[in-house]
This record gives C-alpha cells, sequence and structure tokens, in this order.
C-alpha cells in the first residue's frame, strides 16, 4: 500500500499532540489510507489495554525474580536421580564388602609346593626317601628279601 | 543385570561353601606302570598312561607299561582303595587341610605279603603329603615280580 504524506500528523493527532486537528480530521475522511491506519492505531491501543498493567519489579525482588527464571530455564531433575544414586552407592558396598570377604577367605595366599609330611614302611631292610627333582618322588628301597 | 544385582549374586555364590557344609571330596588319580629300558629311538607310553610323560621325562626308562590306572573321590578321612595288581594296593584317605589350598593325603601302599599264608599284608610305604592340586608325586622303587620297577604317579584335585 502506498504510504501518505500525512501519516505522521495522524499519529500526533491519535496522540493528542497536534494544534491542527480539524485539519488532520478532514484529511483522514477523504484519504482511505489514512483512515485505516488509524484504524490500525485504534486496534493496537485497544488491545493494549486489555493486557492489564506490567508489574514493575523493584530492586529488593530482582534476585527472586532471577531465581525464578533460572528455575524455569534449568532442567527438572529426574525423580529417580536420587533412586540411582542410592543403588550406586549400595552396589559400591557390596564389592567392598565382597573384597573384604574373599581376602579374609584368603584366597590371594600362594599356591604352596607339595611336601611330604612324613614316611615310612613296615619292610624289614627297606628305607624310604624323599626327593625332588622337579617332581616330588618318595622312593623305597626294598631289600631283596622284600620282593613278592 | 545391574551391578547391585551381580554382587549379590557374587555374595551368594561365595556363601554357598558354607551353607554347604564340609569341603568338597578330593579325586585320587593313580597310574602304575612297569618302567623298563628297552633301547627304544623314542620312549613308549601304553595309551592310558601318556598323561604320566611329563612326570617320568627325567627318568632312565623309555617303556612304560600300564599295570592299572584308576580312579577314585573320597571324602576327608574316607579311605579310597585302588588295586595295582595281585600284590599291591594304593590306600589313599584325605585329610582335613590347613587352609594353605594344598590337599592333604595320607597314603599307604600295602604289598601283599606272599609267604603268609592267611594272606596278610604289610604296609611298603606310608605317607603324608601335602599336594598342591593337579600336580603329580611319584612313588618309586616298588618291585614286580618281573624284577622290574613298578612306578607309581598321584594327582589329586577336588
Amino acid at each position: 500500500m502506498k504510504r501518505c504524506n500525512w501519516e505522521e500528523r495522524v499519529e500526533r493527532r491519535f496522540d493528542g499532540e497536534v494544534s491542527d486537528a480539524t485539519a488532520v480530521d478532514a484529511h483522514v475522511s477523504t484519504c482511505a489510507h489514512c483512515k485505516a491506519y488509524l484504524a490500525d492505531l485504534e486496534l493496537i491501543r485497544s488491545v493494549t489495554h486489555t493486557a492489564g498493567p506490567v508489574p514493575e519489579i523493584a530492586d529488593a525482588q530482582f534476585n527472586a525474580f532471577m531465581d525464578g527464571v533460572r528455575e524455569g530455564i534449568a532442567p527438572k531433575p529426574s525423580p529417580w536421580r536420587g533412586l540411582w544414586a542410592m543403588a550406586s552407592l549400595t552396589a559400591a558396598a557390596f564389592v567392598v564388602a565382597f573384597s573384604a570377604f574373599i581376602l579374609m577367605r584368603g584366597e590371594t595366599q600362594p599356591v604352596l609346593a607339595t611336601e611330604i609330611e612324613s614316611v615310612s614302611t613296615e619292610l624289614a631292610g627297606a628305607t624310604v626317601y624323599k626327593s625332588d627333582d622337579g617332581v616330588t618322588t618318595v622312593w623305597v628301597n626294598m631289600a631283596e628279601d622284600d620282593l613278592p | 543385570m545391574t551391578l547391585t544385582a551381580f554382587c549379590i549374586a557374587l555374595l551368594i555364590a561365595g556363601a554357598g561353601d558354607a551353607v554347604n557344609g564340609g569341603p568338597p571330596p578330593v579325586s585320587v588319580h593313580m597310574w602304575a606302570v612297569q618302567a623298563t629300558q628297552e633301547d627304544r629311538a623314542q620312549p613308549h607310553f601304553d595309551r592310558e598312561v601318556v598323561a604320566i610323560k611329563p612326570a617320568v621325562e627325567e627318568l632312565p626308562y623309555d617303556t612304560y607299561k600300564k599295570v592299572a590306572v584308576a580312579w577314585r573321590s573320597a571324602q576327608v578321612n574316607e579311605p579310597a582303595r585302588l588295586p595295582i595288581d595281585g600284590t599291591y594296593t594304593l590306600i589313599a584317605t584325605p585329610l582335613p587341610d590347613q587352609g594353605d589350598h594344598r590337599i592333604r593325603l595320607e597314603v599307604a601302599v600295602e604289598m601283599k605279603n606272599q609267604r603268609d599264608a592267611r594272606g596278610g599284608a604289610v604296609k611298603a610305604l606310608q605317607t603324608t603329603m601335602a599336594l598342591v592340586p593337579e600336580k603329580m608325586v611319584k612313588l618309586r622303587g616298588f618291585r614286580l615280580d618281573t624284577g622290574n620297577e613298578l612306578l607309581i604317579v598321584l594327582s589329586v584335585e577336588r
């Protein structure tokens, strides 16, 4: 739509700031553009009034106001968050308890070598002894008379 | 499965021994062979006694013939008799262990006294051993009626 040179004067007339209100009114009555423009201004004013008054924020209220804004922006904590934390703590406690259980059972003791604690024979004239040539060995030296 | 559930499962499994009571039975494996020197190019082992090969590599024999191969499972203080031949019998008795992961075993090799009309036997060998599970131990020096050595190899496990 082509603009009209009277738009500024129509705005000032709308705001009650012009002295030649009669001339502006006369122009508006003959100019379709300015008539529509004045109608738009009146519509905007009416809508603005229905929005109600905007509350002012005092300096003392500003911190509380920003806290509210931040709460609105920050992601809300999951209701499961506490449960997971508790589960993790429980799991950690079980790991510690299990480790202590294994240690107290002596599971980490090194494996020892084979040991001959005692050795004897009832055969007369025989002797017994043990040796370790890589594989632990118990010997029986049988006398000729001990042959079966 | 969560970590918590996994840990609980481990604890339950670990507590199983305490719930079940005594230790598991001991398995005693015995290989009794006639060992001879026959000037072979390669050592010979009867098929049933090939398992003892690593334990006898250093011996001055090249031929190992099976006399008896046996396996018994026994509880602590319960003697297990493993016949070898008409003369010898091995008796293995698991003993209470001392918490060092070794298996304590009392071993007796009974020898029938051929001159005893009542068939009496003497203990040609009696020994108490603390054995590393699955590690072999040799009992040597017994004589067969052929004049050759009877070699006994033992191994235990739970």
